[in-house]
């Protein structure tokens, strides 16, 4: 290929103007489409590793059930209270920081001078709320104290703050939920949607004994208060810091758990960066599915393509005919009407890009939730690589059968064409 | 003994239309000298049209031979001989042929674009010998060395002027045909006549062994037709290039070297024309009879009517 054969390609789309845009249209759409589509999957992946992240990255998250490949089906020994305080011996030699465990949360109204909320009530232990990253907008925190005495405190999310005591002071004054009456301690700065389906802006935390003795009194076979997930602080975040600590968490909740050496494990230990790769690897095929949806409106631009182009052979056998008789050879044929449909699907390609990127941009402004943010979108680079080479690659795939039958034509049938 | 440009033996050519067998060719033997100048004559439907285009490798026969300056095309793949079309043939059609909406130098330059890495290696031929002798090389090119090819070659890609070297091949060609006023204009803007000047032109620019023309002034009218013969006989007596046409005015083909009378697929008669002497002349001959210089100055009377078509309002109008 050359200039020459290019500059043959585009007179000859720019010799049928209308057809020419009409067939970019369809092309333009499809990579359009492509690209807001792919770029909103692409915004909410970043939207949600950021989140993971603001949660802290030297944090392991523990919970009941067996890793990924296990095929055991021993019964599986609950996560237990005393499972987390038996790894308080980890912070002796600072392996760890802090642990912190949550009971499971119980949906409840709760309600206060005539007003009510839905919230989910919490038992935690007194670190939870700094192991989690979580800020007090005003007011204490639970205590060592608290929790020893099963007291009936409580520290408020936001929302429920403001649902409950718009106006008035919550600290000191009074909740009831079911038959629980407990006295505000503290509130929690608002945190924005969790990552994880629940947002603490809608909990009531309360000390993990009360939660016990108040509200479930079940326990795990082995006379344990069973809870839901234990946060473990590390005291950084590097590789082999998380490594260690994982291994003692490990090496002490197995021999409580007493599992036998050649047995898997009965709990998972998370780390962060675990999470999110496996939540962004989960975001990547939805971006990726999105894409291929779109794919579908790329591919109707391409049969677009493929379609005037068999029609600009019929048209031009004569040309081809011309051609051929003054030495054009097979390949020289095929090349250019390959070039003339790769010309269109990536113009159609580029053009799409811009349009789609125009279309994410717009999306992005809409408010989405209360917080008046619009879901943030991002045409990354990989995008407009992706779009523009499945761009070529359409043109190509469709252009080539139209083009090698112009290229197969007979010259004397050829110039013979009426 | 003079050297042969088309040498065929026993050509055939059948058409089986349901259940009848059309003999479009019925064993055409034909030899056709350098420099020779023969028409072929018949009537309609006598496979002159079949003939021609086998001879211009644009159509295969189904039996028999054909040597083309030497080479036996029957046994070449579509490549080769779309080579060969380009290289060594220059076809003239009675429809013109050209492409739409592309103006007359780019017409011309379109074999050469097609003769790629050859074009160049010939250009630089050419280039190496001088102008001069440009005009008077379709005889007999003298062999260059590997290496002074090379270093033309070289020359060529290092001054990237392929595409100027083919502009200019296709001025001279247009020139040569008396376009030189017409190069930008595209098909709908010439006269029947002028495009099959240009049309001739892209013939002429590569530099053909042989020019074949089948009915090249089928189209037009007595007056244009009488000029356009002039030209292609012109070419012949001033390059030497062997030229092949079939018409059906018998005072045209009288002005040749030979006459071949076609019928039913088969030469029925051979003629010889009324410049039959000076062409089976030695070939040393030649170089006496053609002037050296531009061909229109070879006929100053021709040159005028063909250097203004403008002024003539029957030509003005397609
Ligand atoms: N593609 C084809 N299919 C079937 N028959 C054909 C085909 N091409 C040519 N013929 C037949 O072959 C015969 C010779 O045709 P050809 O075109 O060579 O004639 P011609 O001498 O050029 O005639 P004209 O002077 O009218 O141009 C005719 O009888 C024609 O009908
Ligand atoms: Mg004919």
């Amino acid at each position: 290929m050359n200039f020459a054969t290019l500059k043959v390609a585009i007179s000859a789309l720019a010799a049928n103007k209308l057809r020419t845009s009409l067939t970019l249209l369809g092309m333009i759409i499809g990579v359009a489409s492509v690209t807001a589509l792919m770029s909103i999957g692409r915004g909410v992946e970043r939207q949600i590793t950021t989140e993971l992240q603001a949660a802290g990255t030297n944090v392991l998250f523990i919970f009941s059930g067996r890793p990924g490949g296990s095929d055991s089906d021993d019964p599986i020994v609950p996560l237990t209270y005393e499972d987390a305080l038996a790894l308080e011996e980890l912070k002796w030699d600072g392996t760890v920081i802090e642990i912190a465990a949550e009971g499971s949360s119980r949906s409840m109204a709760v309600v206060a001078q005539g007003r009510d909320s839905q919230a989910s009530i919490r038992g935690v232990t007194a670190s939870y709320i700094s192991v989690n990253n979580y800020e007090l907008a005003y007011g204490q925190p639970l205590t060592e104290t608290d929790l020893n005495s099963r007291a009936l405190v409580a520290v408020l999310g936001s929302n429920v703050a403001a649902d409950l005591f718009p106006i008035d002071d919550p600290i000191d004054q009074n909740i009831r939920a079911e038959n629980l009456r407990l006295r505000v301690i503290g509130v929690l700065e608002e945190q924005g949607s969790g990552a994880f389906g629940q947002s603490a802006d809608d909990m009531v935390l309360i000390p993990i004994t009360t939660a016990h003795a108040r509200l479930s009194r079940f326990v795990t076979a082995r006379g344990g208060q069973p809870i839901n997930t234990i946060s473990v602080e590390l005291p950084d975040e590097r590789e082999e810091t998380i490594d260690v600590g994982a291994a003692g968490i490990r090496q002490i909740l197995r021999e409580r758990h007493e599992i036998p050496e050649e047995e898997d494990d009965d709990f998972i230990i998370m780390s962060p960066k675990d999470l999110i790769e496996a939540v962004s690897a989960a975001l990547g095929v939805f971006t990726l599915f999105l894409g291929a949806i779109a794919g579908i409106s790329l591919l109707v631009g391409g049969i677009g393509i493929m379609n005037i182009m068999l029609v600009s052979v019929t048209e031009r056998t004569r040309e081809i005919g011309i051609r051929k008789a003054v030495g054009a050879k097979r390949r020289d044929i095929l090349i250019q009407f390959l070039v003339e449909s790769v010309v269109v699907s990536v113009l159609g390609g580029l053009l799409g890009i811009l349009l789609g990127a125009l279309i994410s941009f717009g999306i992005a402004q809409i408010p989405l939730g209360d917080d008046g943010e619009g879901l943030q979108t991002a045409v990354t680079l990989d995008i407009v690589l992706l779009a523009v080479s499945v761009a070529a690659s359409v043109g190509i795939f469709f252009g080539i059968y139209p083009a090698n039958r112009a290229a197969r034509l007979d010259p004397i049938q050829a110039l013979r064409y009426e | 003994m003079r050297e042969s440009v088309i040498e065929t033996t026993d050509l055939r050519k059948t058409y089986v239309m349901g259940d009848s067998e059309i003999h479009a060719l019925d064993g055409v033997s034909l030899h056709v000298e350098r420099g020779e100048l023969l028409a072929i004559t018949g009537p309609s439907g006598s496979g002159k049209s079949t003939l021609m285009n086998i001879l211009g490798c644009l159509d295969r026969p189904d039996a028999g031979d054909y040597l083309l300056d030497g080479e036996d095309v029957a046994t070449l793949d579509d490549n080769r001989l779309a080579e060969i079309r380009n290289r060594k043939i220059g076809f003239v059609f009675q429809s013109f042929n050209l492409l739409p909406r592309v103006s007359a130098l780019e017409q011309v330059e379109l074999p050469l674009l097609y003769g790629g890495g050859n074009t160049r290696s010939h250009s630089a031929k050419r280039s190496y010998q001088g102008t001069e002798s440009t005009l008077r090389t379709g005889n007999k090119t003298p062999e260059l060395s590997g290496a002074q090819q090379r270093v033309a070659v070289a020359r060529d890609l290092l001054l990237q002027r392929g595409g100027a070297e083919w502009r200019n091949r296709a001025r001279e060609a247009l020139v040569a045909v008396g376009l030189e006023d017409r190069m930008s204009h595209k098909p709908t803007e010439l006269s029947g006549g002028q495009q099959q000047r240009v049309a001739i032109a892209r013939a002429l620019v590569t530099d053909p062994a042989i020019i074949l023309a089948d009915e090249p002034t089928g189209n037009l009218d007595s007056r244009t037709s009488e000029e356009l013969m002039a030209l292609l006989l012109r070419l012949n007596a001033d390059r030497g290039i062997t030229v092949v046409f079939i018409t059906h005015e018998e005072e045209i083909a009288r002005r040749t070297n030979r006459i071949i009378r076609m019928r039913d697929g088969r030469v029925a008669a051979e003629e010889r024309g009324e410049m039959s002497g000076s062409a089976l002349s030695p070939v040393g001959a030649e170089a006496d009879r053609a002037p050296s210089g531009s061909l229109r100055r070879a006929e100053p009377s021709s040159d005028q009517r063909t250097a203004r078509p403008a002024s003539r309002p029957d030509e003005a109008k397609p």
